[in-house]
């Protein structure tokens, strides 16, 4: 049958929220939490923050940087050429450092110039270092020996607590009955909550309406049949 | 209080205050309007608890006094009254009643007192310039139909009012979106406004700005505070809550480089998309647009109805493109424009398109297109 005609929306820019009250403490989360509000007093000069993705790493990165004024970098833009300038600041976050594409010489240069310095070093990761495939055993070494703290999958309260706080950063009224409906039926991720809220907001708009629990029960609905598809 | 008053001047005070107040309340001192008489003035104010609107006019005060009466009630009492008359307002005793004279007519209303009635305290409002009420008009005018009427999407209920700079000149700029189309129209920002707060103005506010400003004021000053916003026309002083939100960077969603550019006969393009769009269903108003070598082709098909095809010719070179709109706000677009020609700027079916009068005009609208 065809399709009927449907209307587009704009794709209106939204800047999500990393201050430190917005970050959701749970039992899942709160190891790390801690970890990061205990700076300066670390054990080590780096820390690894590990986490599925979407589990708050990049939050609770911002959340440093902004405390330790530290700069932060993606680990497949680091070259060896900048190590020098980006250890200069004595603190610097390093997102995504099992990423592909990532400069192994240049990271290894920039752990042990860091530790020369006593300069600071965050790096997020969702594995732990020996499934990163490292070809640089000094470097995995290193990375071994690194205190790590990892964030888990989030618990009902922090899933439920989490989606209230997307529609709220989308500046969405929705009524608390859908959100229990949606958690009680997603995935146990903070990135397939995500993922949910950024489809029903793009979805409400396009069609002029408010997001309901019909409209949850159809877009999960359909993301079920996608992944049943897969 | 005892206040004698024109018939005419109250009514049109009246008129002016009346609409902020809603039909319905489960406060009952909302549904009154509240009346001071004092100094050879009587004082008109009414709210929502979200805009209130005051308005004064000479009379005759011969005891000061105030009270508070049920707003739609004695504004359809003053309009029925003969035209000519003087209307005479007492508070009688300690009744709690007041009474309205006119002629051989007497009214006693159910009065509550003064003492109940909010106050929307305005406070400081640090910034404050001046605009012509033409330009005032246009601004809302122009942008007004694009605000959405989605209740849960409250930071687009309203217009967003700001400065910024274009080219070196500070402009001020009033914009709307429901994330289908997006009005955007400026002006040279008046003196005092550099600095001022981005704002969004509620949809309910500027629906009363827009009767306040027909209403014959020739200039309109406007004051903002980051919570609210004061206007004072001729007598009358609109104060609103404002949107307690982030209006989205709208300019990311105006395209830059949209290059193909079609000009079409502003009339007989609205006809034609009003005719077509006969034929399509109340739920999907959709109508298709084919481009092609100067040449225009719309059509709506629906199923459970028909189908429309209707050609114009049009100013168009680039490659021929097939893209759907809601005909509906192809209609709202082409309405705002001024000129007797509208210029389409198109990138592909699936990519937001810009209208204007002709390049550089300073209302732009932005259309998102259908899928059909």
């Amino acid at each position: 049958m065809r399709e009927p005609p449907r209307q587009l929306a704009f794709d209106l820019p939204l800047d999500p929220r990393f201050g430190r009250e917005d970050f959701l403490v749970s039992p899942s989360n709160e190891l790390a939490y801690a970890q990061i509000e205990r700076w300066p007093a670390w054990t080590d000069t780096i820390l690894l923050l590990s986490g599925p993705k979407g589990s708050g790493k990049s939050h609770l990165a911002s959340i440093w940087a902004a405390a330790a004024h530290a700069w932060t970098i993606d680990a497949f833009e680091i070259g060896e050429a900048q190590v020098p300038h980006l250890v200069s600041s004595g603190a610097l976050a390093i997102e995504n450092a099992d990423g592909p594409d990532r400069d192994e010489a240049a990271l290894f240069h920039l752990l042990n110039l860091a530790r020369e310095k006593r300069a600071f070093l965050l790096l997020t990761c969702e594995k732990p270092p020996d499934l990163w495939g490292l070809r640089t055993p000094d470097l995995l070494s290193r990375l071994r020996l690194a205190p790590g703290v990892s964030i888990g999958a989030p618990d009902d309260a922090l899933l439920k607590a989490v989606l209230v706080k997307l529609f709220v950063d989308r500046q969405l009224v929705v009524d608390t009955s859908v959100v229990d409906y949606i958690a009680l039926r997603i995935e146990r991720s903070l990135a397939k909550a995500d993922e949910l809220v950024k489809i029903l907001d793009k979805e409400a708009l396009s069609r002029g309406r408010r997001v309901s629990r019909a409209m949850a029960a159809e877009i999960l609905g359909a993301a079920q049949e996608m992944d049943d598809i897969d | 209080m005892r206040v004698t008053v024109e018939r005419a001047a109250l009514l049109k005070a009246l008129g002016h205050v009346h609409r902020v107040v809603e039909r319905r309340n489960t406060i009952p001192i909302l549904s009154n309007v509240l009346l001071r008489g004092e100094d050879g003035l009587l004082r008109l104010k009414a709210t929502d608890l979200d805009i209130e609107v005051t308005e004064t006019l000479p009379a005759d005060i011969s005891e000061p006094g105030s009270t508070t009466v049920p707003a739609y009630m004695i504004y359809d009492i003053v309009r029925k009254l003969p035209d000519g008359a003087q209307v005479s307002l007492e508070m009688s005793g300690d009744s709690g009643q007041m009474q309205i004279r006119s002629g051989r007519s007497r009214f006693m209303l159910q009065a509550l007192p003064e003492s109940d009635f909010p106050d929307l305290a305005a406070g400081d409002m640090p910034h404050r310039f001046t605009l012509s009420a033409t330009d005032l008009k246009r601004l809302i005018e122009k942008t007004q139909f694009a605000i959405s009427t989605e209740e849960t999407r409250y930071y687009l209920n309203g217009i967003y009012l700001h400065t910024i700079d274009v080219g070196g000149a500070t402009m001020l700029r009033a914009v709307a979106t429901d994330g289908h189309r997006l009005a955007r129209v400026e002006l040279p920002a008046p003196a005092g406004s550099d600095g001022m707060p981005g704002v969004i103005v509620p949809r309910k506010a500027v629906a009363e700005i827009v009767k306040l400003v027909e209403d014959g004021s020739e200039t309109v000053t406007i004051e903002l505070s980051a919570a609210k916003v004061r206007l004072t026309f001729d007598g009358v002083v609109l104060t609103s809550k404002l949107i307690d939100g982030t209006f989205p960077d709208y300019q990311r969603v105006i395209p830059v480089g949209n290059d193909k550019l079609l000009t079409v006969e502003r009339s007989d393009f609205a006809k034609a998309v009003d005719r077509v769009s006969t034929i399509s269903s109340e739920r999907g108003r959709a109508v298709k647009l084919a481009l092609g070598d100067g040449r225009l082709t719309l059509t709506v098909t629906n199923p459970d109805s028909g189908s429309a095809t209707e050609e114009i010719e049009v100013d168009y070179d680039a490659a021929p493109i097939d893209i759907g709109f809601n005909a509906r706000y192809l209609l709202d677009i082409t309405a705002q424009l001024d000129g007797d020609t509208a210029l389409f700027k198109l990138a592909d079916p699936g990519s937001p398109t810009i209208v204007q009068d002709r390049e550089g005009a300073s209302a732009l609208y932005v259309l998102m297109p259908m899928r059909v």
